[in-house]
């Protein structure tokens, strides 16, 4: 099962909101879909589940047209949307069965899914009466209850508390594992760099960077030097000319242009006779790429 | 059709468990039981106008019976002696007796008696053109028996002619009879189809504003979606009409009133809506609902925030209120030249045709032409609010416009011109 955009464009008057973005999500496989506030996210996923037009462009679903050949979708929408005055059970198994479920079934796992996110108390309470994370675990299961085959979560973390964070984290995981094609919007660089093997960068609407995650990396190269020494290192490091050195008690942690200024940095500290604790060259976090990318601070 | 079926039980159930709904019924099926109830229970017509003193100085045999059943019904007749006459005067005086009759002899012996009717005002007895037929009534029959006739030759004479009301209703029903329930049942279908069509803008605006709306579009098509709401929302209207209804006719009928209700000294009588009449109503009723509440769906469809619900829908109740008033208009004259015309026009056939009905005398063509073009108007409206719903549902951030609809049904099934609706700077970064 594969979800395919090829060239999607859209455009509101002059602006291009999403300029001829394409990419692939295979089952079993998460996909990010990174950018910045307006970078065009939800307009791609609008368009994908053709709650937008697009006028330029394609979605496929294992290569035939979408819309026609729809899958079963789960979708997290950005703005979260239940019925507030209806209770949690009503309006789960309403939406279940909008998917074809039979309502014995729809019950059933309905129960599983509350009990599995700790919210079984509230199945009968109106989704008014529920806090904010309550009502956010009940939106997950509104997109998951019935199973489907391709899942699209936008900025599913925002407003989740560290705990309720890692029990999605959990859910996304199992949900990968079935083998669900799944679309990730974020700006939360650190979630994504967890589930996300291909990613996709935007930036107003045209796509920075794509492909899968550890190939981004590696063509940045190992470029962020980790030094660890009870001595102080900043006499000798400032003497090489390097200045975007951040440190952190016994910690420096500084930018390298490549691995064999590294290397050389270390033969010199072994000359000079300095004790080092630690000694690491790593490849940039998503984070930094997204920063370089996109320009902005997220 | 599964995903309508499914749309359609949900918007009938939300509906029907829904306190207002509850309220309704309640508070109409009280109303009802006390139009029904409370007159047969305060002893139900037999209050009267009045009591009227009656002096009787002839040799006439005036009685209170006579009085009642050849006079007047309404009031309560008193016979009283010549002696009591003064303090009659003054139970008039204080307003408790309606009139003082006195009947005298005449001066001469070959003229008619005399009847004075003292009263306050004039309009007290409406009965004095029946007293004075009643006083030369017996008057007539007393000489005819004084002089000697024969039972034949008296009855000849004192014969009375007999009246019989045959009543054509050319140029329309009788106003009095039918103004009442035609009256009362524009009034029920106003508050009907503004109750329930407004409940599916509610409704359409809450999943618009709750953003659940996002989530449903994934799922059921927008004209699916609309369709089985109007409908879960409609039927539930026939069934609170039919609870209120049916409750109506149950206790008229063990209430032993019949056809007929009275409020107060106004008797309805229901019997003169008759079966054609229903008929009509009901189609009437039901086609009124779906042309009107497709047409709030697409206002519903078109705010972002409930707030702004009430200004979307102004115009759509703007066209129900013109229905009625000129529904109410045409009452008093619902064969003329406006009553006809407007009957052929889609928003005021609902309530138009149905006082035509009910009050004139439409022929065939006029009833059913006008029905048909109010079905496939609706149809039409159907569509065109489908459309402006598809686009106006995950519109947020405009306010609601006349322009903004014309866009939306500019956009026929056109992707292109459908992608060009340009949303506001609002819009552009909420869809972002």
């Amino acid at each position: 099962m594969t979800l395919e955009i090829r060239h999607l464009g859209k455009q509101y008057g002059e602006v291009k909101v999403v300029d001829d973005i394409s990419l692939t999500v295979r089952s079993g496989e998460a996909f990010g879909l990174l950018g910045g506030n307006g970078a065009g996210k939800t307009t791609t996923i609008r368009s994908v589940l053709g709650l937008l037009e697009h006028e330029h462009g394609e979605v496929l679903w294992n290569g035939k047209p979408f819309l026609s050949n729809r899958p079963s979708v789960g979708y997290l929408p950005e703005e979260r949307g239940l019925y507030p005055k209806e209770t949690v059970s009503e309006q789960l198994i309403y939406l279940a069965r909008l998917e074809g479920m039979k309502k014995t079934a729809a019950q059933s796992v309905l129960k599983s899914w509350l009990e599995r996110l700790g919210i079984a108390e509230h199945e009968h309470k109106r989704v008014e009466q529920l806090s904010k994370g309550n009502q956010q675990k009940v939106q997950i299961i509104s997109a998951l209850i019935h199973d489907p085959e391709l899942v699209i979560l936008d900025e599913p973390f925002s407003g989740l508390d560290p705990v309720n964070a890692d029990m999605l984290a959990s859910v996304v995981k199992e949900q990968i594992a079935k083998g669900k094609a799944l679309v990730f919007s974020s700006h939360q660089m650190m979630q994504v760099e967890q589930f996300c093997e291909q990613i996709c960068i935007l930036k107003r609407g045209r796509v920075q960077i794509d492909g899968r995650l550890s190939e981004i990396k590696r063509s940045y190269g190992r470029s962020n030097l980790i030094l660890r020494s009870e001595a102080d290192l900043m006499p000798f490091l400032e003497t090489r000319g390097l200045t975007d050195i951040r440190r952190d008690a016994q910690e420096w942690t500084l930018k390298v242009n490549n691995e064999a200024q590294a290397h050389e940095l270390m033969r010199e500290l072994g000359q000079a006779g300095v004790p080092m604790l630690k000694f690491e060259l790593k490849e940039p976090s998503l984070h930094e790429i997204f920063i370089e990318k996109v320009g902005e601070a997220v | 059709m599964r995903s309508f079926g499914i749309v359609f039980g949900y918007s009938f159930k939300e509906r029907v468990r829904s306190k207002s709904f509850l309220w309704m019924t309640v508070l109409l099926v009280a109303l009802i039981a006390a139009i029904v109830l409370i007159p047969r229970l305060t002893g139900g017509g037999t209050s009267t106008q009045g009591t009227v003193a009656v002096v009787n100085t002839t040799s006439l045999p005036v009685d209170a019976e006579g009085l009642g059943a050849s006079v007047s019904p309404l009031y309560e007749w008193k016979i009283v002696p010549e002696s009591e006459q003064a303090d009659q005067a003054k139970l008039l005086q204080n307003e408790e007796l309606s009139a003082i009759v006195a009947i005298a002899p005449a001066a001469e012996a070959s003229a008619a008696p005399q009847i004075t009717l003292s009263v306050n005002r004039q309009e007290d007895v409406p009965f004095a053109p029946n007293l004075s037929a009643y006083v030369e009534r017996l008057n007539v029959e007393e000489r005819v028996e004084a002089l000697g006739l024969s039972s034949e030759q008296a009855a000849s004479v004192t014969a009375r002619p007999s009246l019989e009301l045959n009543e054509l209703n050319a140029g329309g029903k009788s106003f009095t009879q039918t103004y009442m329930p035609v009256y009362a049942l524009l009034t029920l279908m106003f508050f009907m189809i503004y109750l329930f069509a407004g409940n599916v803008a509610t409704s359409v605006s809450v999943e618009k504003g709750s953003r659940i709306q996002e989530i449903l579009i994934t799922k059921v098509s927008p004209g699916q979606l609309l369709a089985g709401k109007v409908f879960g929302v409609g039927v539930a209207g026939i069934l609170q009409f039919a609870i209120i209804a049916g409750f109506g006719v149950l206790l008229m009928s063990f209430g032993g009133t019949g056809e007929a209700l009275s409020i107060g000294n106004l008797s309805i009588d229901l019997s003169i809506l008759g079966g054609q009449t229903l008929v009509v109503a009901a189609a009437l009723f039901i086609l009124g609902y779906f042309f009107y509440a497709t047409l709030f769906a697409a206002a519903g469809s078109m705010v972002s925030r409930s707030e702004e619900l009430n200004q979307a829908m102004m115009p759509v109740s703007m066209l129900l209120m013109a229905c009625f008033i000129v529904a109410l208009m045409i009452l008093a004259n619902p064969n003329g030249t406006l009553a006809v015309v407007s009957s052929y026009i889609p928003f005021l056939t609902p309530m138009v045709l149905l006082t035509r009905v009910g009050a004139g005398e439409p022929a065939l063509p006029e009833i059913v032409l006008p029905i048909v073009i109010l079905a496939v108007s609706t149809l039409l409206v159907g569509w065109l609010s489908g459309k402006v719903y598809r686009n106006g549902v995950l519109l947020y951030g405009q306010k609601p416009s006349v322009g903004m609809m014309l866009k939306m049904l500019g956009s026929a099934g056109n992707k292109a011109a459908r992608a060009k609706i340009v949303p506001s700077k609002g819009q552009a970064k909420d869809a972002v």
